[in-house]
């Protein structure tokens, strides 16, 4: 695949030439100052300086809330097929690694959905590498990097005046020949200032022990930290909602007069009903079990199952915790 | 293409019957509306479908009939909650839809060439009527050995399946023993919890496979006794329940450690559930 | 500040002689955060972890919602013959003390079981505020001077000064109580409270513009909504076991962010405050989007206050007024709506 360049000042154009094949989302700032991921509107800059959003991009996949099935007297009938291209420019290496884990949960294990499967492949991603980690990121520690390509159609890395196009997938390739007139082959010492760029990015990331975090919380099972840790826990749903590879949701019906729909939205490991039966039993019943289960899932099951832990450390649980949570201390206490 | 494992076959319930003196289990007789469905909807006993009431919601049911009662697709419900209080309340006649089936049925083929012994408490008896009348069918009894079942409720009233119960009394090809707590007027047969039945009955562990389903109390107390009996851990085979919402592995709801009900089981070896963290 | 500093020195002997002879089972309050502008609640149990204890202006929880969940009633026979309720030592300020009182008088809480260990509050640090400011530099460490102000360290080493009033909590620069008003013992120096127009300046600003504008407004608020229910969860007198909002049957409300369904779970939450709400922030503070959760509750605790006189947690013997009734009761709302 070959890399490409565009001069950052021209990265507007750029995006005004995707604006043509779909609905391109990139980073701009909202009413409030934020930087969101929102429609770029024609015309619109983009802002290439910000941290992080604060709404993981997994709701462009899994999206809050989704109508599985459309109910009308006592009938369910699939929703119809809907024309959708979507660019996500500007999502952070640690938000592009989760949609791998998203892909193993929905396309694989035998059972494929249809909804995800959809959404993913009419969007095509553009990852932006980063150069200012946060004190709360902690992506090296969990396979991945600010300059991390994973889970990205094309990663593009700012350099001084440019912005270094690489390709990922075909799809990522196919996506930049189709603008080929705005861009220039990136020469070797674009590449090695990259290298360089993303090195020094690096650096800037604090290690976490994440290592055989699974056998440690094997091992951890009973230990009294759960109950030390967990009963902090307001049960808020905060650290599910804006985590980029949590994925649990629930379907309810949504129904007037017979007429309605059956919907599918997050929910959280973290809500004291979330494994509560219709006896009234709940296997999970206090804020230490359902903390645990919390992280084991992501440190241990995941990796029993999927070979990858559900954590690409992102850091919005710990920014974000109104209980100032943070996993990574449990991750230094478990085994030690 | 495949298709969307989240929209419910279009079923009616062609029937249903009161199974129990206090009225709050019913068995619904299913039927699948379209024939391909029903040509679609290959299972074996021990696994389960989630019935779908728009509207209302969906629940996961064990399935009660065995794949050898050509065109009967039962379900038996206890009324517990809110979708199991509205199904309860529907007329024969009212459309319903199944998804399905899930989950890993009883180890058929760990199970050829083996005695077998069926443990059952109060209501969880469902999949174990699929069971047996999977065993009985004439196309398979000859692949099992001996087959002892005990099945233990409060009273004689709260047994579920009494029809078919008396007909599998009558047989030679299975020893069914029946006990209830605590005995009515006419009750001939054993008195007392399915454990006290099963010590007198002394059944042989060797090469013998055994099923247990009942409430946990039942269950905990079962497992004493036939470790007793000398039955190795991988020899006994256990169904649970969860809650559950999507039914495939992906809403995360109902995982016991790294398992999900749904999918890697309902249905495990002790030997699996001791691997796995006791929360459920 | 050396108040901050001989505080926490009291809090740390408090806990370890409490603990020390088994007067508490148990001392809630809290420790450093992992991120600075924040603390974390502790759960102290032995006197020697009393040193864990912190006492510094981002000392912003309302502790007082940990509290239901420690004195709930047994769920069955089993969970019956469990040990008895703890005694609880918990740090309150003004706020929070007026939360605590709320729900003993909601039977939640028993008062025998709990010691209160107020401290006057001079108002805690808003940590989003104070991140805004530094912009684009992310603080590493934060710590309060000599002037109260906040000092906090950046990336690269230098020190920024932020202002105290520029970035204490919204709900602090309105707050008509910081000195708690039930307690066993008081820390600190009794505050001022703020200028009582405050709130009620910023609730008249708002009903001034008309209805279409207040619509939109409202409108935009909740639009980032994503019913995460952190709002409920934070907030000390959202205790229900089932909350209306969750319920299932029937289905009050949506789980999904459809503007009817996030506007009714907003307005009902509110409408559950009337005359409840202690004014602490924890819902806007917990509020993953930003929105300011307490603009209707503050609109209600209003109404509430000029039709009945009553502000909620002020006096653990008044009986609240959505609770009981007087043949003369105010209801022009329902005469002449």
């Amino acid at each position: 695949m070959t890399e490409k360049r565009i001069p950052q000042t021209d990265v507007d154009r750029f995006l005004a030439r995707l604006r043509e094949q779909a609905t391109v989302y990139a980073p701009t700032k909202d009413d409030a100052g934020d930087v969101v991921l929102g429609e770029l509107a024609s015309g619109e800059p983009v802002v290439l300086e910000y941290r992080n959003f604060r709404l993981s991009p997994k709701a462009f996949l899994l999206p809050q809330n989704l109508t599985l099935l459309h109910l009308k007297d006592g009938k369910a009938e699939e929703p119809g097929p809907t024309d959708r291209r979507v660019i996500l420019f500007g999502v952070r290496p640690c938000d592009a690694r989760a949609i791998l884990a998203l892909d193993q949960v929905f396309l694989e294990g035998g059972q494929h959905d249809p909804y995800y499967a959809h959404l993913r492949a009419t969007s095509v991603l553009i990852s932006l590498a980063c150069e200012r980690p946060m004190s709360s990121c902690f992506c090296t520690s969990v396979g991945g990097g600010p300059g991390d390509g994973a889970g990205a159609d094309v990663l593009a890395v700012p350099l001084d005046a440019d912005l270094l196009l690489m390709p990922q997938t075909p799809r990522g390739e196919a996506l930049l020949s189709s603008v080929a007139d705005l861009l220039q082959d990136a020469s070797p010492p674009a590449l090695k200032e990259a290298q360089e760029r993303i090195h020094a990015a690096e650096e800037l990331v604090a290690p976490v022990k994440v290592e055989d975090c699974a056998p440690r919380l094997r091992a951890a099972y009973d230990s009294p930290l759960w109950e030390a840790a967990g009963r902090k826990c307001l049960g808020c749903g905060t650290c599910s909602f804006l985590c980029p590879t949590c994925h649990c949701f629930d379907i309810t019906d949504e129904v007037r007069n017979g007429t309605g729909r059956r919907v599918r939205t997050w929910d959280c490991c973290a809500y004291p009903l979330f494994t509560l039966h219709a006896s009234g039993h709940n296997p999970r019943p206090t804020a230490k079990e359902r903390w645990r289960q919390r992280i084991m899932h992501k440190f241990r099951y995941a990796v029993e199952n999927c070979d990858r832990p559900f954590c690409v450390g992102c850091g919005r649980c710990i920014r974000y915790c109104p209980a100032g949570m943070d996993l990574r201390t449990v991750l230094k206490e478990v085994g030690a | 293409m495949a298709r969307n494992p989240y929209l419910p076959y279009p079923a009616r319930i062609d029937e249903t019957t009161v199974e129990n003196e206090s009225r709050d289990i019913k068995t619904f007789r299913l039927a699948l509306e379209d024939p391909a469905d029903a040509a679609q909807f290959q299972y074996l006993p021990g696994q389960f479908a989630e019935l779908s009431l728009p509207g209302v919601g969906e629940a996961p049911f064990g399935i009660a009939s065995s794949p050898t009662e050509a065109g009967r697709l039962l379900f038996s419900v206890k009324r517990t909650g809110l979708f199991t209080e509205e199904l309860h309340s529907i007329e024969p006649g009212t459309r319903i839809g199944v998804r399905g089936p899930m989950g890993k049925p009883f180890p058929w083929d760990r199970m050829a060439g083996k005695d077998l012994l069926i443990i059952g408490g109060g209501f969880a008896f469902t999949t174990l009527r699929s069971a047996i009348v999977y065993i009985l069918d004439p196309a398979n009894r000859s692949r099992f050995g001996s087959v002892l079942a005990v099945y233990g409720a409060r009273t004689p009233g709260e047994l579920m399946y009494r029809t078919d119960l008396a007909a599998w009394q009558a047989r030679k090809d299975i020893s069914v023993h029946l006990t209830v707590d605590k005995a009515d007027e006419g009750w001939t047969q054993h008195v007392g919890v399915v454990t006290a039945v099963l010590e007198n009955l002394t059944p042989s562990a060797q090469n013998t496979l055994a099923i247990v389903c009942g409430p946990p109390v039942m269950i905990k107390f079962t497992l004493l006794t036939l470790a007793k009996l000398g039955f190795p851990d991988d020899a006994i085979i256990l169904s649970l329940e969860m809650r559950m919402k999507c039914g495939i592995g992906k809403c995360g709801r109902c995982n016991i450690g790294s398992k999900f009900v749904c999918k890697d089981g309902p249905v495990f070896t002790r030997e699996e559930l001791k691997a796995l963290p006791a929360e459920y | 500040m050396t108040a901050s500093h001989d505080i926490e020195t009291r809090l740390r002997e408090t806990a370890e002689g409490f603990l020390g002879v088994k007067k508490v089972d148990l001392f809630l309050g809290y420790e450093k955060a992992s991120l600075p502008f924040r603390t974390t609640p502790v759960f102290v149990t032995a006197p020697e972890e009393a040193g864990r204890l912190a006492w510094n202006p981002f000392c912003a929880a309302n502790l007082a919602v940990y509290l239901p969940r420690l004195f709930k009633a047994p769920a069955d026979a089993r969970e019956a013959k469990a040990a008895s309720p703890p005694t609880v030592a918990v740090v309150v300020k003004g706020c929070d003390a007026r939360s605590v009182v709320a729900l003993i008088q909601e039977h939640q809480v028993p008062r025998e079981k709990l010691v209160l260990i107020g401290v006057a509050c001079p108002g805690m640090v808003d940590a989003r505020k104070a991140e805004n400011v530094l912009g684009d530099r992310e603080a590493l460490g934060a710590g309060e001077d000599a002037g109260g102000n906040i000092r906090a360290v950046v990336e690269d080493g230098t020190e920024v000064t932020l202002r105290r009033e520029q970035v204490l909590a919204d709900a602090c620069l309105e707050c008509r109580s910081p000195t708690p008003v039930l307690y066993d013992m008081l820390l600190g120096t009794p505050a001022e409270p703020r200028e009582a127009g405050a709130a009620r300046r910023r609730i008249a600003e708002f009903e001034s513009r008309p209805p279409e504008a207040r619509w939109a407004r409202f409108r935009q608020m909740v639009s980032k909504c994503i019913r995460c229910n952190a709002c409920r969860q934070a907030c000390p007198m959202c205790y229900c076991r089932d909350c209306l909002l969750d319920q299932a049957r029937p289905r009050w409300v949506g789980a999904g962010t459809d503007f009817s369904d996030v506007a009714i779970f907003h307005l009902l939450r509110a409408f559950h405050m009337a005359g409840r709400c202690t004014e602490c922030g924890a819902c806007a503070r917990a509020c993953p989007m930003g929105i300011d959760a307490r603009l209707l509750a503050r609109k209600l605790g209003q109404e509430v206050e000029d039709l009945y006189g009553y502000r909620p947690g002020e006096a653990i013997d008044a009986t609240p007024p959505l609770s009981a009734f007087a043949m003369d009761d105010p209801q022009e709302f329902l005469t002449e709506p």
